[in-house]
């Protein structure tokens, strides 16, 4: 089912990820994630990575709603028990919150299932910039390189007998500050080290670059666009009609 | 008694063919070992799992009789000092001296004796010049001076050392050589993994042998 052009998915994120900030409906919220999840169900080779994937933020998802829970207090009281207050309005702000997360996620999953080649090659096609492509491009590249590093030093550390648990709040940001630094330096360096290389290669020598695979959107590209549009406009005017 | 154990240890990686399958073996405490095999076979991959940093998908490892599960990495590195294959994926202090320093400190060191350490340790692998000065631009010999010195100077029970000698010139791989030596007749064990024929067979009095059809050949010398 991978089968879509990178722009026809970069407009189905941009639509639903658009559509998760803009509708204030729960029900309507709730499509929408489904309508998202489907989609990324549909493109991803397993459904078992999207949860797996989901599985780790569900804890965040939990404190963004409860927060919303506990410190919105507009609209109606719920309940009360000392300071705790819950109110309605702090009741649906906290499902909406969990929601939008949800949908932004899953929606993201969908870019997920595109090469960082491919991708460049479609934001090329838009006519974006070549150079702003490029940084977008490497700027992708380097999210697995930051992850590595970030392993890397916090293995090291917790092997040199610090463990993180277990010591003050003034030793653990010293620990932090030296598993981050690692990978800053060394995002620096590869940065300096790719600019050597790509300008040795000929990067910018010519104000115009082809390519090997140029993107051509198909039928099913298109009716997949329209139907997110179709998608896109219904949900404003029915969230309008909601709120 | 054995310092760490292997039983039945099988681990392959995501897609990937079996790297160990149902693989036993016993490190003893005051042993002096060398993990030998050809590129990829798994000598690195054998000492992340004894280490903890790698989970086994069947069997039990054992370090000093306690199930590595459930030791924290903190608790396995205050009694293996690790030294990686690549310095560059074990440097994090932004300078030598803090480099080794942060160890000594969670090994329980008081700050004159981390003070004393550290430099002892500057002084021996002579990066004494290099003190302060930003570790993640130094050459690859001298990032691997800083992080033997780092391993060294907590004085763990047990040392596994990851390609020890590449990088080092001669005059410092003499100087390792030494200290390794020191080591053996404080009676502390180490694992050496390396391609350097002469300098393992100088230091060891054990072989283990990796093979491509994952048996070992393990023999005393």
């Amino acid at each position: 089912m991978n089968t879509f052009d990178p722009r026809a998915k970069l407009s189905i994120v941009i639509a639903l990820s658009s559509l998760a900030i803009i509708v204030k409906d729960i029900r309507l919220a709730v499509f929408i994630a489904a309508v998202s999840l489907a989609i990324s169900m549909m493109l991803s080779p397993s459904i078992f990575n999207i949860l797996v994937k989901l599985r780790r933020i569900i804890p965040l998802l939990l404190i963004l709603g409860l927060s919303q829970l506990l410190f919105n207090k507009t609209g109606t009281q719920i309940f009360q028990y000392y300071s705790i207050l819950i109110t309605d309005a702090g009741l649906k702000e906290g499902i909406l919150v969990i929601l939008r997360m949800l949908i932004i996620i899953t929606s993201a999953l969908i870019l997920a299932t595109e090469s960082a080649g491919s991708m460049m090659t479609a934001l090329s096609a838009l006519k974006l910039p070549y150079e702003i492509v490029f940084m977008v491009y490497i700027g992708i590249k380097f999210l697995p390189i930051f992850n590595d590093e970030f392993k890397n030093s916090l293995l090291a550390v917790q092997l040199a007998g610090a463990d993180l648990k277990a010591h003050s709040l003034k030793d653990k940001l010293q620990v932090y500050v030296y598993i981050a630094t690692p990978a800053v330096v060394s995002a620096l360096n590869r940065a300096k080290k790719i600019a050597i290389a790509a300008e040795c290669r000929g990067f910018r020598a010519y104000p115009h670059r082809t390519f090997l695979n140029n993107k051509k959107l198909e039928l099913k590209d298109y009716i997949a666009i329209l139907s997110v549009v179709i998608l896109f406009t219904a949900a404003v005017l029915f969230n309008k009609q909601l709120v | 008694m054995s310092f760490c154990r292997l039983d039945s240890v099988s681990f392959s990686y995501p897609d990937s063919k079996s790297i160990l399958e149902n693989f036993s073996i016993e490190f003893n405490k005051e042993e002096r070992i060398g993990i030998v095999g050809r590129n990829g076979i798994g000598k690195t991959t054998l000492i992340k799992l004894m280490l903890g940093i790698l989970k086994p998908q069947s069997g039990r490892i054992y370090l000093k009789k306690n199930d590595i599960r459930h030791m924290s990495l903190a608790q396995v590195g205050q009694k293996i000092g690790y030294c990686f294959q690549n310095p560059d994926n074990q440097l994090f202090a932004p300078t030598a001296y803090e480099q080794i320093a942060f160890g000594l400190k969670y090994s329980g060191f008081n700050n004159q004796h981390i003070a004393e350490r550290a430099d002892y340790w500057l002084n021996y692998f002579e990066i004494s010049n290099i003190r302060d000065s930003f570790v993640f631009n130094l050459s690859r010999g001298q990032k691997q001076r800083v992080i033997l010195a780092a391993i060294l100077s907590r004085g763990t029970d047990f040392f596994i050392m990851d390609e020890p000698t590449t990088g080092l010139d001669i005059a410092m791989q003499n100087k390792l050589s030494k200290c390794l030596k020191k080591l053996a007749d404080e009676k502390k064990g180490f694992i050496i993994i390396s391609h350097d024929k002469a300098f393992i067979e100088a230091h060891i009095d054990r072989a283990v042998l990796l093979k491509e059809d994952g048996s070992i050949k393990d023999e005393y010398i």
